[in-house]
């Protein structure tokens, strides 16, 4: 997963915000996905097409967090979403 | 003859064009019910069982059961599995979930097939807490918050739970041709409660890989998310009707106290179990 790559957001895909975090609904399998709140932040800065080198930056600047252990989190949860068809790695 | 469904002549299941759009599996894995969309709505397969053609608004449907099958698998096929997709398609929040009549109010408990919801509901009423619906849990909002409505006065049960809970004395519907439930009626010794009821918490069954009884409260997605996988759902890509579920249930989850429970299933165990719940409902109550 490169850095500076960036992801789309299936059609088949919905959210809903609740108390800071996210639920994301799979139409094609009905299944369910939720977020906590720092899942819900790299869930927006991602839906606004940053790539994960920007997602990293500006939550490092947000984020009492190494940068390390942010940028291993991230690259955890958009494997996930991935793997759950949640996002695509976007295809120029 | 069943209200709100129209029986047709019998048929054989003949192969539809197309895959089916979304499927429910059993505890075992097998496909227990296709969803089909056809030119006037959605189709609703049970294998080997019957066909339910149901408008998309869920203004209507019909049904034709396979050579062979009897009035009471359809009637049962119905009541459990088509009416709650049919209410849910004219706009009806109805979810996967038994209810009981406790503290002035009802408690609700969510979860898959095979997590106990039947057989606690069965268990508080035998013990003078009446079952409001053993499924197809139906939500009014009401001004003072979410009512349960009752429904059919039944509770389905597996034999060694009847023996349990002492059940096998007590009057059953016909057997039905696809499970070997029993659906015990309703009487003085299984008190129904045929009015709506305030619902004062939900518990959502966990899968009893445990000893011991656990109560855990969910907030935010994790409630949100609990409740939207256990809500009946006829067509799962009708994108505006989810995006409309998914503000009224958030409405829901955000009101209503919900709660992680898991437990041993013992039957032995059932009246601390309930002893247990209770405490956790009043505590919550006075909490609120």
């Amino acid at each position: 997963m490169m850095l500076n790559g960036t992801f789309d957001i299936p059609i088949h895909v919905v959210s809903r915000e609740v108390e800071g975090e996210l639920v994301l609904l799979d139409l094609e399998s009905g299944i369910y996905f939720a977020l906590d709140s720092v899942g819900a932040r790299i869930w927006a800065l991602i839906s606004d097409g940053a790539s994960l080198e920007t997602v990293r930056d500006t939550m490092l600047a947000e984020f009492n967090v190494e940068a390390e252990t942010l940028e291993r989190d991230i690259r955890t949860l958009m494997n996930e979403l991935e793997r759950r068809k949640l996002v695509e790695a976007h295809k120029s | 003859m069943i209200a709100g469904l129209s029986v047709l002549s019998p048929r054989e299941q003949a192969p539809l064009a197309g895959a089916p759009f979304h499927q429910w599996t059993a505890a075992d894995g097998s496909i227990w019910m296709n969803f089909y969309r056809v030119s006037d709505g959605i189709l609703l397969r049970f294998p080997g069982l019957a066909d339910f053609g149901v408008a998309i608004d869920g203004s209507e449907a019909c049904c034709w059961v396979v050579p062979g099958i009897d009035d009471g698998t359809l009637e049962h096929l119905f009541l459990n599995q088509v009416l709650p997709l049919l209410q849910s398609a004219r706009g009806d929040l109805i979810f996967h979930a038994s209810a009981v009549e406790v503290a002035g109010g009802a408690i609700a408990f969510l979860g898959a097939s095979g997590r106990g919801k039947s057989t606690l509901a069965a268990s508080f009423a035998i013990s003078g807490m009446p079952f409001l619906t053993d499924d197809g849990f139906r939500l009014e909002l009401t001004p003072n918050g979410y009512d349960v409505l009752p429904s059919h006065p039944s509770v389905r049960i597996w034999d060694d739970t009847q023996s349990a809970l002492g059940t096998d004395l007590m009057t059953t519907a016909a057997p039905v041709a696809y499970t070997e439930k029993a659906r015990v009626l309703s009487g003085i010794n299984l008190p129904h409660c045929a009015e709506p009821r305030p619902l004062l918490a939900a518990f959502f069954l966990g899968e009893g890989n445990t000893d011991e009884t656990s109560f855990h409260r969910k907030r935010g997605a994790d409630a949100l998310a609990s409740w939207l996988s256990n809500m009946f759902v006829v067509d799962i890509k009708d994108r505006e009707r989810i995006c409309h579920n998914l503000e009224a249930v958030a409405e829901i989850a955000e009101a209503v106290p919900s709660i992680a429970l898991d437990y041993a299933r013992q039957y032995k165990d059932l009246g601390d179990l309930r002893a247990a719940i209770l405490e956790e409902t009043y505590r919550i109550r006075g909490n609120r």
